[in-house]
């Protein structure tokens, strides 16, 4: 195995899951994200020596992995499901879970119905836990649009958000 | 992030990615990094000399096809058949239908597995669902989204001493927090072996149906697409105008030659999409697994309401 194969593939195992989870949330299926993360990784492989000499090489990948979702989602015209009910192995039927999966089941399908820079946006920011000047680095794109995008995510996610409030 | 609701966002988030994520095939992605990087300087090579054109198309054949002519055959790592057989794939043997056909028809499942299928909506009364499927039962739990919330079907199938099929389901709807059960019997017994699959319709395609699909139609070989992380084989099969498909993708696993992924294209119709796909996963059984599958559990404090008719 070569110094870049060694290099690359530690790279990958370390962020794998980390891409895997912004994956499924910028598609909102497990299988579909397996593939995008692949796809990634095989962009972030052949430009390996440019990923490494940026100065957050993280970054550059969120970005790479932003634009594969992006782009696959124009290609599928959205004939992506809306949601994935395939969660039920590992959340266990018992009483008090059912509020909680069947409002984040909404949350999803919310999630996944967003334009993709506003949902490239909360998860950057909500899931990645990026200030909104890495968010902005990783888009793209100013601060002000970071917030606005932000913003207008977050609004229409409120239907959600409400009921939550409610039954709480 | 400092209100309330961005914290709620934030934590929902973290528990809807929760579930554990597939380590990726790192070999598939520097192969495929690879090639990619040899077609881009072929590419540029081409470019430099002024041929682009019907040059860059044979090239690019070329390196989708390596078994077309002037490219020598090159051998994909040794695999093992399900038989535990090492084999050597060559790229050409998977441009090969007869091929194919035959090492399909020669895989097994894997032992001592659950098949997880994820399949896309067909119609209004067949929304996307997940289904798990315990092969050694033929028992299935049965997973979608409704308009009030998540409802989870288990559908348990058996012959009773008569050899009559009995097929019992138990659905929760977590909308309005209830659950039903009914049982139907078949009105004759069965004759031959018992069902190895479900009755009710394909929901798992295990090697031998495989096997009978291959078998029906007019087969090509469309590509090697990756397709949920396996490298595969896509064999598309005519069904001319039987059922509702007319043409399925079935898409195969280029190593163990296990069904991947399987792919409806209807015929033009506005009760249907244009298609409809399913993947297959096969998890290794465990305990909670199985239990979770042949086990309905109805959450305390539902209530039970008549079955649907």
């Amino acid at each position: 195995m070569t110094g870049r194969s060694e290099e690359f593939r530690a790279f990958a195992l370390d962020r794998s899951l980390r891409l895997h989870q912004s994956a499924y949330l910028l598609c909102g299926d497990w299988h579909l994200a397996h593939d995008l993360v692949q796809d990634t990784l095989v962009k972030v492989y052949r430009h390996w020596s440019r990923v490494t000499r940026a100065d957050s090489p993280d970054a550059y990948v969120r970005r790479i992995l932003i634009n594969e979702a992006r782009d696959r989602w124009r290609r599928r015209d959205k004939a992506v499901p809306v949601a994935d009910v395939g969660a039920a192995p590992t959340v266990p039927a018992v009483p008090d879970a059912a509020d909680d999966i069947a409002r984040r089941d909404r949350l999803l399908r919310a999630l996944v119905e967003l334009p993709h820079q506003q949902r490239a946006t909360v998860v950057l920011r909500y899931l990645e836990g990026l200030s909104q000047v890495e968010t902005a680095q990783v888009l793209g794109c100013s601060e002000g649009t970071v917030k606005s995008q932000s913003s207008r995510a977050l609004a229409t996610l409120r239907k959600y958000l409400d009921r939550t409030e409610s039954r709480s | 992030m400092n209100s309330a609701e961005e914290t709620q966002l934030a934590d929902d988030l973290r528990h809807i990615v929760q579930t554990g994520a597939p380590a990726p095939d790192l070999d598939d992605v520097e192969r495929r990094g690879l090639r990619e990087q040899r077609r881009a300087v072929a590419l540029r090579s081409l470019a430099a000399v002024g041929v682009v054109g019907i040059a860059t198309a044979g090239s690019l054949i070329a390196f989708r096809h390596p078994g077309a002519a002037g490219a020598a055959p090159v051998a994909v790592a040794p695999t093992k058949t399900a038989s535990g057989q090492p084999t050597s794939t060559t790229e050409s043997q998977l441009d090969n239908v007869a091929y194919v056909r035959q090492q399909v028809g020669a895989a097994h499942d894997p032992a001592n597995s659950v098949v997880e299928m994820k399949q896309s909506a067909i119609d209004a009364s067949n929304p996307a669902q997940t289904v798990w499927t315990d092969p050694a039962t033929v028992n299935e739990m049965l997973s979608w989204v409704s308009a009030g919330g998540k409802v989870t079907t288990w559908q348990h199938q058996y012959l009773d001493s008569q050899r009559v099929v009995n097929l019992d389901d138990t659905e929760v709807d977590y909308g309005p927090r209830t659950w039903s059960y009914r049982t139907e019997k078949f009105s004759e017994p069965w004759s031959g072996p018992a069902p190895t699959t479900p009755v009710n319709g394909i929901t798992y395609i295990p090697a031998t149906e495989a096997k009978n699909m291959l078998a029906q139609g007019n087969v090509t070989i469309v590509g090697h697409p990756v397709a949920d992380g396996h490298r595969t084989v896509e064999l598309s099969i005519s069904l001319g105008k039987q059922g509702k498909a007319e043409t399925m993708y079935l898409y195969v696993d280029s190593q163990t030659f296990q069904v991947v992924r399987l792919v409806r294209v209807f015929a033009p119709d506005s009760a249907h999409p244009a298609s409809a796909t399913s993947d297959y996963i096969w998890v290794r059984r465990t305990p909670a697994l199985t239990r979770l599958i042949n086990h309905p559990q109805i959450p305390a404090g539902f209530t039970q309401v008549p079955a649907a008719s």
